[in-house]
């Protein structure tokens, strides 16, 4: 017969480890009932013993021993289970792979520092007209911001293409022509033999790129040396750069496309070479913007005072040449923003997107490892029971996580590893240092951590919800009646949330690409070969004329050939000249108000080859010639800037400020999407070749059936009239339309790779969820089914509970998306990032996936059994 | 799981304690432990070792049935497990080993 213990013997029973306290009180009541002090007194006896033993266990045990065992058990776990093994595993391989190839990206494009020696100081110098447009410069004007005392040295560069003989059949080499200090400037060693210094200055010397050497001269290193003819002007190869010089075309707006392949000396004056051929004195021309000015900081400046600096230089530039530089400003931009800036925004994204995926890839795998904890809790109770502390759960539980995780992370990397070479390719050729891509020990690195933090994550779900649930109790019953998604609830929220993000990021691009595709270029781009001839600067205009007369008279000739026609710069895929316009009987306008002109030369049949339309008047034609009137046709969009609400043909305008150079108009034609389908139309203007010509021209030839077939058959009519004559940069409209193209492309399948992988995390984790629910409420349903539920209301009943997370989660990632859209803005071409459309249907994608995946398992609540979950319980 | 380093002191007095007895409860693996070594082990001390020797798969328990007393609780029984029994074998032989001859030497000890 025991009695109550006093309250302070109650008191101190908690001295003593919850585990054994019940025991012990029981023995000690039996022992000393009714002597409370002689109570009082074992039980602290007792409290003292049982933390002495507790310390020699302890004391023999460390944290880590029995690992092995913990490691052999989750082994046999993981294969006695092998549905949840391999799809959680599949799901961290996935999330590993995506994320160590997308960082393997990044590193190489972003985070690996430029090959240039202190790179922070190295920087272009832009005109900045007063739209804030950056351009580049005459080489007069470049000269002189070069000098500005903020910069330690500058070197002046030109893009330029030259036809190369001395190497067998006459070919033609796109690359720079740069001022001698070029490579001292960027503080860079080539690969072999030597680069310029600034006593080169004037040499006819060309350092070669790493690429061009390979490709062209199968890495001869006796290439050096060499003398090859390039312009019209030999010039001794002295060296080659190494393959780490990353050296793209500099424009005005970051691109990375097309790196020139050699950089070949200005002439003496420093002025860089360029396609038209000089005036007298070059150095003296600030206009003919074709001029990049690379530029190294003074190392005791900060590179964040560079633009004040050249304010103040533009400043005193305006008031020594007002005709010429009034009004312009100087521009600095880093050589990092400059040749890194157009990755930069695709790049961070992507980087988000694969962050979002290892949330939804833990979110996932735990709520995979609960519905496993459902079917294992009366193994860990019982295992709670013997004496397994929390932290040790804990342990099994992370233990098998990580091995799951392990299995999936190795072959997530190895996945990675072999997908990176052909993700390399898969991105655009624009990319920056795209071929640079490599994986290397921090890229692994980051699968490790990746790994280890998908096994975390997920085994923290199960131990939070072990912890929180009374053992004993679990222990008594299979599950309590009528558990509701808590926990769980916030994870398939999140992951529902992170589909809807990237979802309608995939819907936005989706959009965006098919509205680029939509976009009517203005001509016929079917059937159309193109390809550049460069003559001989030396060639008089009348010379070049006869030419392209005969060029043009001998393709037409070929069979299969419809039309042919030539022009200066090719539309989409070519460059784009600018010119100014000015109407005649108009005052002049501001210079700040001027508009640019798109400047075009073509041959009379260029708009019937085309397809062009002519909206009025005529098109060009022979008779054009440089003896008659000088003509011009313009499009539809420059007759109405310059005579709004009128004809235009028969009224005349002038290219030059204040000159009596007259062109009159005779015809309008219809606008075409020169700088491609994702510009809008320039206002643009036509002149005759016959009156104004230059020494390079592009051809196009209208053929009836498969257009690459007729190359060879041109190749031939070519070296017929020019034998040192190369036909370059052959190529089928539809191929530059193509590549017009690829960024929309590629971020239209990168968004549709994530938005499928989150739209799947999702449903699995719904699925997953509503399992793990249905296990639980086993009993609550055979009760509802006792009193008279239909099964089409039970499952009615739980897809109805599931999709509420899945729509608050929809919510939270349609406001998430919202704030987001602002930075893919730059990214979609006739879009609105804000478009309803886009949202509303991510929403309803993700809630239908959400209802579908919850159903599949509601349908087993349908069907349970009610007297057999009764009695299970 | 086998268990890597030998018993405690504790823990093989009590497994001994419970492979003498055949209602092996708490209370009754003290007194058996008390009168026979005339060492008393608190109520804190027994249960926590039981608990380890069952986690090591020495011994294993199971609930008996209620004790026929108002508020009696049912007993928490123990037995020796086989490698309960191995174990106890084992120690008690690594003893012997070292005891072997040390009667003699205390008499030495004792008459010098």
């Amino acid at each position: 017969m025991s009695r109550q213990p006093s309250r302070l013997a109650r008191l101190l029973l908690h001295l003593i480890p919850a585990r054994y306290r019940a025991d012990v009180m029981d023995d000690l009541l039996r022992e000393h009932a009714g002597r409370s002090l002689h109570l009082c007194r074992a039980i602290l006896i007792s409290a003292r013993d049982a933390r002495r033993v507790r310390r020699q266990h302890d004391a023999r045990e460390s944290f880590w021993s029995g690992l092995g065992g913990d490691i052999t058990q989750a082994i046999r776990h993981a294969r006695r289970r092998p549905g949840l093994t391999v799809f959680a595993g599949l799901i961290v391989a996935l999330a590993v792979g995506v994320n160590t190839a997308a960082f393997s990206v990044t590193r190489s494009v972003l985070l690996r520092p430029l090959p240039f020696a202190d790179e922070a100081r190295v920087g272009f110098v832009w005109d900045q007209a007063s739209s804030g447009r950056l351009e580049p410069m005459g080489p007069g004007r470049a000269l002189d911001l070069g000098q500005t005392a903020v910069f330690e040295s500058s070197a002046l560069i030109g893009h330029i293409a030259f036809t190369v003989t001395g190497l067998g059949e006459a070919e033609r080499w796109s690359g720079a022509s740069v001022s001698a200090p070029f490579f001292d400037v960027l503080g860079v060693r080539p690969l072999i033999g030597r680069t310029f210094t600034r006593d080169d200055r004037g040499a006819d010397m060309v350092v070669l790129s790493h690429a061009f050497w390979q490709s062209r001269f199968g890495e001869d290193p006796s290439v050096v040396g060499r003398t090859v003819v390039l312009g019209d002007r030999p010039r001794v190869i002295v060296g080659v750069m190494g393959p780490d010089f990353y050296w793209p075309l500099t424009n005005p707006q970051p691109t990375a496309a097309d790196a020139p392949t050699f950089w070949a000396i200005a002439p003496a004056h420093d002025a860089p070479e360029r396609p038209g051929g000089f005036s007298a004195d070059p150095s003296r021309e600030r206009q003919s913007g074709y001029v990049r000015l690379v530029v190294r900081v003074r190392a005791d400046r900060d590179p964040a005072s560079v633009n004040a600096e050249l304010a103040a230089k533009a400043g005193q530039l305006a008031a020594m040449y007002p005709d010429t530089d009034a009004g312009d400003g100087a521009a600095f931009v880093t050589a990092r923003a400059q040749m890194l800036g157009a990755a930069e925004r695709p790049l961070w994204l992507l980087t988000a997107a694969t962050l979002l995926v290892v949330l939804g890839a833990a979110t996932n795998v735990a709520g995979l490892f609960l519905v496993n904890l459902a079917a294992r809790q009366r193994e860990f109770a019982v295992r709670a029971a013997l004496g397994a502390g929390r932290w040790r759960m804990a342990r099994q539980f992370l233990i098998e996580s990580l091995t799951i995780a392990g299995t999936g992370g190795v072959v997530g990397a190895l996945g990675a590893v072999m997908a990176v070479p052909v993700f390399a390719t898969w991105l655009p050729s624009g990319l920056a240092r795209r071929d640079m891509m490599s994986m290397d020990l921090n890229v692994l690195g980051i699968a490790l951590v990746v790994t280890t933090l998908v096994a975390v994550l997920a085994a923290s779900a199960p131990v939070v919800q072990l912890w929180r649930r009374p053992r004993i109790e679990a222990l008594r019953t299979a599950g309590p009646l009528g558990a509701r998604l808590t926990g769980r609830g916030v994870l398939i929220g999140i992951q529902a949330g992170v589909a809807v993000v990237v979802v309608t990021l995939t819907l936005l691009f989706g959009a965006s690409l098919v509205r680029l595709r939509a976009v009517d270029v203005g001509f016929d781009t079917g059937n159309l070969l193109t390809f550049n001839i460069a003559l001989s600067r030396d060639l008089a205009p009348a010379a070049r004329v006869e030419f392209y007369d005969r060029l043009l008279t001998d393709l037409r000739g070929l069979p299969g050939v419809s039309s042919a026609g030539a022009a200066v710069t090719l539309p989409i895929g070519g460059d784009d000249f600018g010119t100014r316009a000015y109407p005649e009987g108009r005052p002049l306008p501001r210079r700040e108000d001027e508009l640019r002109i798109g400047y075009q030369i073509v041959s009379p049949d260029w708009f019937t080859t085309l397809g062009v339309p002519v909206l009025e008047g005529r098109g060009l034609v022979a008779s054009d010639t440089a003896d008659r009137e000088q003509v011009v046709v313009i499009n539809e969009s420059l007759a109405r800037w310059a005579w709004p609400g009128e004809s235009a043909v028969g009224r005349r305008l002038t290219t030059r400020r204040g000159s009596s150079q007259w062109f009159t108009v005779v015809g309008v034609v219809k606008d075409i999407h020169h700088r491609g389908p994702g510009a809008p139309p320039r206002l643009e203007l036509y002149r005759p070749y016959m009156q104004d010509s230059l020494s390079f021209m592009a051809f196009a030839v209208r053929t009836g059936g498969n257009a690459m077939a007729i190359l060879p058959a041109i190749r031939r009519t070519v070296t017929a009239l020019d034998p040192a004559l190369p036909v370059a940069g052959a190529a089928l409209m539809t191929d530059h339309l193509r590549a017009d193209y690829e960024d929309a492309t590629t971020m239209a399948g990168l968004t549709t790779l994530f938005g499928a992988l989150a739209l799947m995390l999702a449903a699995v984790g719904v699925y997953g969820a509503v399992a793990f629910s249905v296990t639980e409420r086993t009993a609550e349903f055979g009760l509802r089914a006792a009193l008279g539920a239909r099964p089409g209301a039970v499952s009615a009943l739980v897809v109805r509970q599931a999709l509420k997370p899945v729509a608050a989660g929809c919510a939270g990632g349609v406001v998430a998306a919202w704030m987001l859209s602002g930075s893919v803005r730059a990214l979609l071409f006739d879009v609105a990032p804000t478009s309803v459309a886009a949202y509303t249907a991510a929403f309803a994608v993700i809630l239908a996936a959400g209802a579908v995946a919850a159903w599949w398992p509601s349908r087993r609540a349908a069907r349970v059994d009610p007297l057999a979950a009764l009695r299970s319980s | 799981m086998p268990p890597r380093q030998g018993l405690g002191e504790l823990e093989l007095i009590v497994l001994l304690a419970v492979l003498r007895i055949e209602q092996a409860y708490g209370a009754a693996i003290r007194a058996e432990v008390e009168q026979r070594t005339g060492r008393a082990i608190s109520p804190g001390a027994i249960y926590p070792t039981l608990d380890r020797l069952e986690t090591k798969g020495l011994v294993r328990s199971w609930f008996g049935d209620p004790v026929a007393e108002p508020g009696g609780r049912s007993r928490r029984l123990f037995a020796v497990t086989p490698a309960g029994l191995r174990e106890a074998r084992r120690t008690w032989r690594q003893f012997e080993a070292l005891g072997e001859g040390v009667d003699a030497l205390t008499a030495k000890a004792r008459t010098s």
